[in-house]
């Protein structure tokens, strides 16, 4: 019989693996909908429900960092997992200010529209 | 409700648990201890067998995982999504290759996940301030159900 902790550690990789093989399967085959990822709504006057559909360099440079921030930190626990790995301030600083961009640029597209349309 | 699977794991795990008390060796102490340790492990592994086999079967719909109420993914429940599979997976890690103890979380991972879940908070904020109606998907209503039903999708019925 194994022992409690060889049988929670196997019990443990099982589900872990299944959860996010599952949850990427459905990433990769559609079945979790990743269109639009990239576009944002935006406030547009002539548009029958008053917004409409463009691309969004604020999700687009959010999508870069962040992908970045989870490989380094994914790479450092690989690299050492005795305990989590500190990550530079500088970093943390990246992300949160990517993250503000993303959320001005959206809450400016949602509350005010086109900037272009602004100045009319 | 018939939820044959979850009363399954039960007696599955009673039958186990019986096994292991009836048939290891030791005093009565250590066999109880044994008992229940192995017993708690082995229902915690098939509740959650049974959530990813229904999630795998579609029995628990995620299609909409990443869809904001406007229609459309979002980018700041994508990112939260990756830094929960990330930092669960380091924690799984590193729990396994110092099985002694919990690992301290530093202030910054905290940080990491705070301006994440943040970001999602502020972003659903932003998009009901917006006043976005939920549009009508693929094989969906717009408000996350997929019901054929003309009452509960919002149409009028025409009764004549």
């Amino acid at each position: 019989m194994p022992s409690i902790s060889t049988l929670a550690f196997y019990e443990g990789l099982i589900l872990m693996v299944g959860f996010f093989g599952i949850v990427f399967w459905k990433l990769f085959t559609g079945g979790i909908d990743l269109r639009q990822l990239l576009e944002g709504d935006i406030r547009d006057a002539n548009s029958p429900d008053g917004f409409s559909t463009q691309a969004s360099a604020g999700r687009v440079q959010s999508l870069i960092i962040t992908l970045f921030t989870a490989m380094y930190y994914l790479l450092q626990v690989i690299h050492n997992p005795k305990g989590f790995p500190k990550l530079p301030n500088e970093l943390i600083e990246a992300m949160a200010g990517s993250q503000a961009v993303y959320l001005g640029g959206k809450a400016q597209a949602m509350l005010l529209g086109r900037l272009r349309d602004l100045v009319k | 409700m018939k939820n044959y699977e979850f009363y399954g794991s039960i007696i599955l795990t009673v039958l186990l648990t019986a096994v292991i008390a009836f048939w290891v060796k030791g005093d009565p102490a250590t066999k109880v201890k044994l008992a229940i340790s192995y017993g708690a492990l082995i229902l915690l592994f098939l509740f959650g067998f049974l959530i990813i086999a229904a999630i795998a079967s579609g029995k628990i719909d995620i299609s909409l995982l990443l869809t904001e109420s406007g229609g459309g993914a979002s980018m700041s429940r994508f990112q939260l999504l990756i830094f929960t599979f990330v930092i669960a997976l380091s924690f799984f890690l590193i729990v396994a290759s110092n099985a002694k103890e919990l690992p301290d979380i530093p202030a910054n991972v905290l940080a990491l996940l705070g301006v994440s879940a943040t970001t999602y908070g502020v972003s659903k904020g932003i998009q009901a301030g917006g006043g976005l109606k939920p549009k009508t998907g693929p094989g969906g209503n717009g408000n996350g159900s997929k019901t054929t039903d003309p009452v509960k999708d919002g149409q009028q019925l025409n009764v004549e």
